[in-house]
């Protein structure tokens, strides 16, 4: 695979097509992302953010690509979106029709094409940008906008698109997992907790009418499988009426890749989701520890499906295990994790979902040693793994991924003196366990109910 | 599609290196594999890795639970890596000849 | 007559005004109308119209966010944003007839040439900067400070009676024996106030869109 922006390569040649003409279609394209009707999911935040960014750089100076680069400036979130403004400029505004070289409008060169499609899937949408922006413009809808825009011309990297939302239509969930396997995997998670806890779990599945549907992003059945047992755990102790789901009733996927790179899919998955709820008839969607899951489900479901139309409550494993430490419902022991324990605001559950407060009361509820990771909260650094990264390997892709966003955590990881770290996002793990390789780190991390399901007193 | 070499049969793999078809697997291919993957040497615990992989996958159409691999092997994730620098899904997995997992693993 | 006169005391002025008022309110109503986005908030965010109010007003008068997070911006840029208060300030204390607007002129109109100059050197020698600056971000700069120093230099901003001008505008009698030296203060006024609505100058509306309608989300 040839450069055609930087030493790494997310989009492989057989994506991209990078010496095949696409420059008239991703115009055609960009026409319509430009158009109310066709477009009206991010138009405002979208054409302001084209229309109005005043090029002062704030961005530049909390950005985390940019600043763990060295200050690359192709890693500059204003070269970035220019990359796109640019032509915005060029072919549908009359400045810049009339007076390119004066407004800062060009022309699109197919050369200029695949580096834009490869320069977006290197911002993670973390949004850290938009939050310090004078003007409150979002270099992060610009990224997901250019994204839609390649995708409308069949530009997606498969682990999103062929391999994920697709994959996740057909199967039911993102990895392929078939209805046996799943109760299978069930089977041994009940074994498991006997084996460890000592105690016997019941994890039901399929529970027609129960008041909790807990859904967990698939992966971590098969990469994360303690935050699952925890969750588990932590739902059997509450005394709730639940269930987990299987794919052969429906979505039991919480993912929704679409959040990335295209809202056709996103809303494909959306309405499975629903539909999968509908019919099993329950109360309250419990979204497992997944980022983008929560904010799919939480926020940006909310106007896209009318209210009757979807008669459940959302809310996250988070929201529950603190509600019923809070209230007594379940009894957690902090001296039962001992170690020094530090938390990762996930950029989908802090920045963009507001669950600041919730981890941190369950954390210092079950840990006995917890600390802060410096900044944090809605100044948290984005660990790298959102939008996918977590996942996406291809040309060199990891070491993009840990000599950027990866150093500054693995940086503020070191300084924090915890030897545990708390997640509650599965891309946030994927990539962690990445860093903490790469970077030799005494630390190991950990799902928040995996912390909880430790400290309960049963 | 790229391509490696198995004692002068080329055998097709995707872009990530997994095999594309995963019915043309046999040791000599695994070795092969294992070459890309900078594992010199397939020793007795590779191949009982592999060989609960395949197992598994067989019978259920998917790489098993990282977990459970671990259980049924009586390795520890940290030997599995050390077994397979890549780790158990994108090293082992791919030696074993399964398809690249998918989802976020 | 002038030639000159007519048209930059007597067409320009209601030419400006007008394209100002209904180029900006098209773009308002435009904005006001354009489809409710999906929920894309940023947290924390205020969530009275009290929280809100005090977040504006903190912004707009401190700068907080560059403050925070460009220092190096900061101080030029709040004394340049401080000088357009206070010409706007200097008009309309001419126009209630208060003889303090002779300072807010000469005061606002320096702080506005101060400002504007040293972004201006600030984008030119800051490379972070200079790299993603165009013409037009130059230009834009440019423009404030010779509006500014035209001002100044004209003596425009010290002249109290520069306010029987004014009032024959409002009353539509305009009154066109203006010193020659303020016709090119007028022109870069006037030609400020047409650019305006279309250009970036506009962003102090946009931010209204961009804070309430998005990162704050819709008051509940």
């Amino acid at each position: 695979m040839r450069k055609v922006f930087d030493d790494y390569r997310v989009l492989s040649d057989e994506t991209l097509r990078p010496d095949e003409p696409r420059v008239e279609k991703f115009l055609q394209a960009m026409k319509k992302s430009l158009q109310q009707r066709d477009n009206w999911t991010f138009w405002l935040p979208y054409t302001l953010s084209l229309d109005t960014c005043m090029k002062c750089g704030t961005c530049a100076e909390v950005c985390p690509v940019y600043l763990a680069s060295g200050k690359k400036d192709i890693y500059h979130p204003v070269y970035r979106s220019d990359m796109l403004r640019k032509v915005y400029k060029r072919y549908f505004t009359l400045p810049g029709r009339l007076f390119p070289g004066l407004v800062g409008a060009e022309d699109l060169t197919e050369e200029k094409l695949n580096a834009m499609a490869e320069n977006v899937y290197r911002c993670t949408i973390c949004r850290r940008c938009a939050y310090v922006c004078p003007v409150a413009i979002d270099n992060g809808v610009i990224v997901r906008e250019a994204r839609k825009i390649f995708d409308a011309i069949d530009i997606a990297p498969d682990e999103l698109k062929k391999n994920g939302t697709q994959k996740q239509i057909k199967f039911g969930n993102a990895t392929g997992t078939p209805a046996n396997a799943f109760l299978d995997m069930i089977e041994f998670l009940e074994e498991e907790i006997e084996d460890t806890k000592g105690y016997k779990v019941k994890i039901p599945v399929d529970k027609e009418g129960a008041e909790y549907l807990l859904m967990h992003n698939a992966g971590d059945y098969l990469a994360f499988a303690e935050t699952v047992m925890g969750a588990a755990e932590v739902m059997d102790a509450a005394g709730v009426d639940w269930t987990l789901n299987s794919p052969a009733k429906g979505v039991n996927d919480a993912v929704n890749y679409g959040v990335f790179y295209s809202d056709a899919e996103f809303t494909t998955i959306v309405k499975a989701h629903v539909e999968t709820a509908k019919k099993l008839g329950i109360k309250t969607l419990v979204v497992g520890e997944c980022g983008h899951a929560f904010e799919a489900l939480k926020y940006l479901m909310l106007r896209l499906i009318p209210p009757e139309e979807r008669p459940f409550e959302v809310k996250s494993i988070l929201e529950l295990e603190d509600e019923w430490i809070r209230e007594g419902r379940i009894k957690v022991d902090p001296e039962k994790n001992p170690e020094p324990v530090t938390y990762h605001d996930s950029c989908k559950l802090g920045r963009l979902g507001g669950m600041y407060e919730e981890p941190r009361r369950i954390l210092k509820a079950c840990c006995k040693d917890f600390r802060e990771l410096t900044p944090n909260r809605e100044m948290s650094i984005c660990c790298g793994g959102g939008s996918g990264f977590a996942i996406m390997e291809k040309g060199d892709f990891r070491k993009f991924r840990m000599e950027t966003y990866g150093k500054l955590k693995a940086e503020q990881l070191k300084a924090s003196g915890a030897s545990i770290i708390a997640l509650a996002c599965s891309n946030c793990k994927g990539q962690f366990r990445e860093i903490i390789n790469y970077y030799q780190l005494p630390v190991r991390f950990a799902g928040v109910s995996e912390l909880v399901a430790n400290a309960l007193v049963r | 599609m790229p391509a490696i070499n198995v004692g002068g049969i080329e055998i097709e793999v995707d872009e990530d290196g997994f095999i594309a078809d995963p019915s043309k697997w046999n040791e000599a291919v695994a070795k092969a594999l294992a070459e890309t993957e900078g594992v010199t040497e397939l020793t007795e615990n590779h191949w009982k890795v592999v060989n609960y992989l395949r197992q598994y996958y067989q019978q259920f159409g998917i790489a098993p639970m990282i977990r459970k691999l671990c259980k049924e092997t009586g390795f520890s994730l940290k030997e599995i890596y050390d077994l397979f620098p890549s780790g158990p899904a994108k090293g082992a997995c791919k030696i074993a000849g399964l398809p690249k997992p998918t989802g976020c693993v | 007559m002038d030639f000159w006169q007519v048209l930059i005391g007597g067409i320009m002025p209601y030419m400006a005004v007008i394209t100002l008022v209904l180029g900006l309110g098209y773009k308002i109503i435009y904005w006001l109308k354009a489809p409710v986005n999906l929920h894309w908030e940023l947290f924390p965010y205020p969530r009275t119209l009290g929280e809100q109010a005090g977040e504006l007003l903190t912004e707009v008068f401190t700068l907080r966010s560059l403050y925070i997070h460009n220092r190096n911006l900061w101080l030029p840029s709040l004394v340049m944003h401080y000088g357009i208060y206070l010409v706007v300030f200097w008009l309309l204390f001419l126009v209630a007839g208060l003889s303090l607007a002779v300072y807010l002129g000469v005061t606002g109109g320096s702080l506005v040439a101060a400002g504007s100059l040293l972004l201006f050197l600030s984008r030119f020698i800051n490379p972070e900067l200079r790299r993603i600056s165009g013409p037009v971000e130059y230009l834009n700069l440019v423009f404030l400070f010779l509006l500014a120093v035209a001002g100044l230099s004209s003596g425009v901003f010290l002249d109290f009676a520069f306010r029987t001008y004014i009032i024959s505008l409002l009353v539509l009698k305009p009154n066109l024996s203006l010193p020659g030296n303020y016709l090119l203060f007028l022109l870069l006024f006037w030609l400020f106030m047409l650019y305006i609505p279309f250009t970036r100058m506009a962003h102090f509306a946009v931010k209204y869109f961009t804070y309430h309608k998005v990162k704050w989300g819709e008051v509940e």
